[in-house]
């Protein structure tokens, strides 16, 4: 037997040895510094354990020409168009919560891993090793539930209300629950006004969210729960004092919160820096009138120098969010600056929410023209970066860029603003896609109006479409800009754009772009005038299968404007052969138009009417005849000499002669002319006289042109 | 009545100044009300006094015959932009209107007057809008008689276009030079700012001197509502990841994956000080209590053997799973006993 007597007595023994061994080990584990002599390792340097992925993370710059992360990386999956961005990237959440929630619904089925030593059931819902929290389903509290004050700590450290109320009530109300569990309940309840937030794992549903601004009116719950609490304690705390105040403030109940912070006081009970600062935030409702609202502010603060309270940035936030809340004027911007400056002298910079509230109340949208922005981009720019203090710090680039794009229309400003956005790690303080998107259309704007036409077409190829997808009023900036610049390949390329951000359905950018397109045709090469030929072309395609799939539906779809035909009749008729495909084009367009299936009439019939010339010359007779019987039956002015030039061109004949030739009878140019020629004949009548040129049966124009 | 119409009339083509010259209204109240007032005033005495003139002279000498007027009347311009079904109105109108002055005429005495009475009873009697109508028609006649004021006499179709062009030309321009021209020295400085914004500085603000600075008391903490603030914060600014380390820095932080350094002890925090040792050499828990040698030992020491084997159960249960033994068969003590099995003593080493 392996078991004697002195070895048994050495197990102790051995066991202590080895126990002071490892606690030697652990303190030769060196801490930070270098290599001291050159030969012996370099002394370990701890990290978190994050820090190497921060690291590795930054090597990765940012690849415009690339889908974002969370797309699939496949051509099909690839979204293009605001909306696709959206559906996507929420439907990869919403997989992500049916699982959670068959997690949270089935949670008996995981209960343990199959590996795991039977005795380890003993704790409930253990899955796995070590023991992951995120990935335990959420318990469920119900009347039946037993709980203790462990799950009332669970609920408050996860903000979850509406279970820790549960919770709360089943341990007994306020005679179960000790005190410190109490303030901590007190404080979750007045921190959310009894309302549940939005679960924090749930990202791209707060990315996409649509911002929903918080009503400034006196949300408190009165005789809540909160309150229950707050009267249930018996001596009644400090904190507890604080945070009554501060929740009442926080959901603008201004006059009780003031009144509680006066009993405080007169209770020499010591408030705080956050308590001033909600009360400074709701001064405003107390009183009306600038002069009266001022004074009370000022008061505030004095009354928060006496308690020996000191201020901080938020107390600097809180005054210049009230003050931008009175309104705007003299008055109330000097008196911010002077808080400013107050502050400053303190030592106390102002947090991005701070320059938010200036901003809105110096630049608004009408009055006067005052940069502020440059100071405070060039205090920004000073600081090492920018750390978020406030949930408001998301509105202050929005607001700068709108500065820039709407009140002061300075590109430069503009771009020291969105330099300053991509500095380090700034871009988090962009807010969420809302705002994404507001902000990169003021910029787009801005940079379009302003900025020289090189910049301009830099950013768009950087931004479009990954990063930002144009909305209308700002695709209209867009070609507007690509038209002054002459730039027809780009616009060529705006059509297929606009289809693929889906835009394509909205005529009067369509009708804007042919615009532009006919502008800035006559100049281009060649080979652009082919990419814009067949753009215009794919513009009338686009058209009619969108008129057939709403076909069946009862909303009518808009139809471009005979303008727009005219416009791409323009185009595609500039070529010379007879049998390019673009003809057709033409044609159809043509039919479109004599079909009245165009809003109103061209605005420039000359185009119909050269067009018609050049038909006649390159010998597509049918379509010289339709553009002149439609322009003869509009009645336009230009249908009678466009028919007499035409049907030269054609007959090659000199004008004098045709128009003898005209003044023939019908029978007679019958029997002698080409049926073509016949309907130019017959629309110059029409033209002129107002009527068919005879009474007699004069078959139909389209017939004839079709049988061409 | 008409004229108190008319003063209205100057006001709103106040507020409109106002509104079109881009001041804000707290400006005009700091400093620059003593200015405006009594120009305004003064502005307004100059127009009533006018419009007073104006309306003498109409009621004077009414320059044109009654017939004139209805056919002016109907051709009124803004008249042109209403429907096709209300210009049918106005031809029944017309001829009302036509057949009430020639019975005014006839009757004599205060000829508008009847007209007036008579048209409110037909036109009552045809439609509901009537007293609107008629009142339209009585105001009608101070609006006529003063373009006929204005232009002297009548214009052509074209110097209609032209002149209307021009109007809507020059009001493209920025309007409040021409509707108050008498003010124009006060709008020169926001012309100004309209072209170069005017530049302040953050900073440059007086002192308000309420705050000395001295030792920092924030006074109480509330570390709930800390916590919760700093969580809200944090959501404002997450963004989803936009590569696999953010990724991966996410799930880290959410403690779904090992953390960085790799260490497969992650997890285990209760066991992090306590010695391999201790899970291995179990034998010393046997002391005490366990017979030195029979099949008791030899069984115990088998579960010593796989307990130190058992990578799963911490100290405390491995030492829980040996105790438990020794209080089943204590429990069992007598019967053990009885068969020889548990009473030998360390001493009887030889056996």
């Amino acid at each position: 037997m392996y078991s004697t007597i002195p070895i048994q007595r050495q197990w102790a023994r051995l066991a202590h040895v080895c126990r002071a061994l490892s606690s030697l080990e652990g303190h030769k584990l060196p801490v930070g510094g270098k290599s001291i002599d050159g030969i012996s390792p370099p002394l370990r340097i701890s990290r978190s354990p994050t820090d190497i992925l921060q690291a590795l993370a930054a090597t990765v710059g940012v690849d415009p020409t690339a889908p974002h992360y969370k797309y699939h990386d496949d051509p099909f999956l690839i979204p293009q168009s605001n909306y696709r961005k959206r559906a996507y990237a929420l439907s990869a959440e919403a997989g992500r919560k049916a699982a959670t929630w068959i997690r949270d619904e089935q949670a008996h089925l995981f209960t343990t891993r199959e590996w795991d030593p039977p005795m380890k059931m003993k704790t409930p819902y253990f899955n796995a090793d070590p023991h992951i929290d995120a990935f335990t389903p959420r318990p469920i509290y119900n009347d039946e539930s037993k709980v203790t004050e462990e799950d009332l700590l669970y609920t408050i450290n996860n903000a979850l209300i509406e279970d820790a109320i549960k919770v709360y009530q089943l341990l007994g109300a306020s005679e179960g629950v000790n005190d410190e569990l109490k303030m901590s309940l007190l404080q979750l309840l007045c921190f959310y006004n009894e309302k549940e937030p939005i679960g924090a794992e749930w990202l791209e549903e707060r990315w996409f969210a649509a911002a929903t601004r918080e009503r400034q009116a006196a949300t408190w719950k009165l005789g809540g729960l909160a309150d229950k609490i707050f009267a249930s304690m018996d001596p009644k705390t400090p904190e507890a004092y604080c945070t009554l105040i501060q929740g009442m403030a926080k959901y603008y109940q201004a006059e009780r919160a003031h009144a509680f912070a006066q009993e405080a006081i007169e209770k020499g009970v010591p408030l705080s820096t956050g308590v001033y600062n909600s009360l400074l935030s709701c001064v405003g409702f107390l009183k009306e009138g600038t002069a009266l609202r001022i004074d009370a502010l000022k008061g505030l603060l004095a009354e928060m120098n006496e308690q020996g309270i000191s201020p901080n940035a938020d107390t600097l936030t809180a005054c210049l969010r009230s003050i931008s809340a009175w309104g705007g004027g003299q008055i109330l911007q000097t008196f911010a600056l002077q808080v400013l400056a107050e502050f400053k002298a303190l030592n106390i910079q102002p947090s991005l929410s701070a320059y938010y509230y200036i901003l809105c109340l110096f630049c608004k949208e009408r009055g006067q023209r005052i940069d502020i922005l440059t100071s405070i981009l060039t205090d920004l720019e000073n600081r090492e970066c920018l750390e978020p203090s406030d949930a408001m710090d998301t509105h202050f680039f929005i607001t700068a860029i709108g500065v820039c794009s709407d009140h002061l229309q300075d590109i430069n400003l503009a771009e020291r603003v969105h330099a300053l956005l991509m500095k380090g790690d700034n871009y988090k303080l962009v807010g969420d896609a809302y705002k994404e998107s507001i902000y990169y259309r003021h910029l787009v704007t801005v940079t379009c109006r302003h900025a020289p036409f090189e910049t301009t077409a830099q950013l768009l190829d950087m931004l479009i479409p990954n990063i930002y997808v144009p909305e209308p009023s700002v695709m209209e900036e867009i070609i507007k800009t690509l038209e002054v610049a002459g730039a027809g390949d780009r616009l060529a390329e705006v059509w297929s754009q606009l289809v693929v951000f889906g835009l394509a359905k909205r005529i009067k950018i369509v009708e804007q772009l042919l615009n532009a397109l006919c502008q800035c045709y006559s100049y281009q090469e060649d080979e652009i005038k082919e990419k814009i030929r067949n753009a215009a072309a794919d513009m009338l395609k686009f058209g009619q299968l969108i008129q057939e799939q709403n076909e069946n539906r009862r909303t009518p779809t808009q139809q471009l404007s005979a303008t727009a035909l005219a416009n791409i009749i323009d185009l595609c008729a500039d070529v010379n052969d007879k049998d390019d495909p673009s003809w057709e084009v033409v044609g159809e367009a043509l039919g479109r138009l004599r079909s009245e299936q165009a809003v109103g009439v061209p605005d420039k019939p000359e185009i119909l009417a050269s067009v018609a010339k050049k038909a006649a010359n390159i010998g597509k007779p049918g379509i010289a005849a339709t553009a002149l019987t439609y322009l003869a039956e509009c009645g336009f002015e230009e249908a009678t000499k466009a028919c007499v030039e035409t049907l030269g061109v054609m007959l090659n004949r000199p004008v004098e002669e045709v128009q003898t030739l005209l003044q023939e009878p019908r029978s007679a140019l019958e029997a002698s002319l080409h049926p073509s020629a016949l309907v130019i004949a017959e629309a110059f009548h029409l033209a002129k006289t107002g009527g068919p040129m005879d009474s007699s049966s004069s078959e139909s124009d389209s017939d004839s042109s079709d049988s061409d | 009545m008409m004229l108190s119409k008319l003063r209205f009339k100057q006001r709103e083509i106040r507020i409109l100044c106002r509104l079109l010259s881009g001041t804000p209204p707290d400006q005009t109240n700091d400093g620059k009300i003593p200015e405006i007032k009594p120009k305004s005033q003064e502005k307004q005495n100059e127009s009533t006094t006018k419009i007073q003139e104006l309306l003498k002279k109409m009621l004077a000498e009414p320059k044109i015959s009654q017939e004139e007027y209805e056919k002016k009347f109907v051709v009124a311009p803004e008249r042109k932009k209403r429907d096709t079904i209300e210009v049918k109105k106005e031809n029944i109108e017309e001829s009302l209107t036509k057949a009430a002055t020639d019975v005014a005429e006839a009757i004599g005495g205060d000829v508008k007057q009847t007209e007036a009475e008579l048209l409110s009873r037909v036109l009552g009697k045809i439609n509901q809008t009537s007293t609107t109508l008629s009142d339209l028609l009585v105001g009608m006649k101070v609006d006529r008689s003063k373009e006929t004021e204005d232009q002297g006499r009548k214009e052509t179709r074209g110097q209609q276009v032209r002149r209307i062009a021009s109007k809507s030309a020059a009001q493209s321009r920025p309007r409040q030079y021409e509707q108050r021209p008498q003010t124009g020295r006060e709008n020169r400085p926001e012309q100004k700012s309209l072209s170069q914004p005017i530049s302040i500085n953050v900073f440059g603000g007086e002192l308000l001197g309420i705050f000395k600075q001295g030792p920092t008391n924030y006074g109480t903490k509330l570390e709930v509502w800390d916590h919760l603030n700093q969580r809200e914060l944090t959501l404002a600014t997450s963004q989803p990841p936009s590569n696999y380390f953010e990724k991966m820095l996410l799930w880290t932080e959410q403690g779904k994956v090992w953390k960085f350094p790799i260490n497969n002890e992650q997890g285990m925090e209760e066991e992090e000080n306590v010695h391999f040792s201790e899970h291995i050499f179990l034998d010393s828990h046997l002391e005490g209590w366990c017979p030195t040698r029979g099949p008791i030992r030899h069984f115990m020491e088998l579960v010593c053997v796989g307990l130190s084997k058992n990578a799963f159960y911490t100290v405390q249960e491995k030492k829980d799973h040996i105790l438990w033994y020794k209080e089943y068969f204590e429990s069992k003590k007598d019967l053990l006993n009885e068969i020889g099995v548990w009473d030998i003593t360390p001493t009887e080493n030889t056996v």
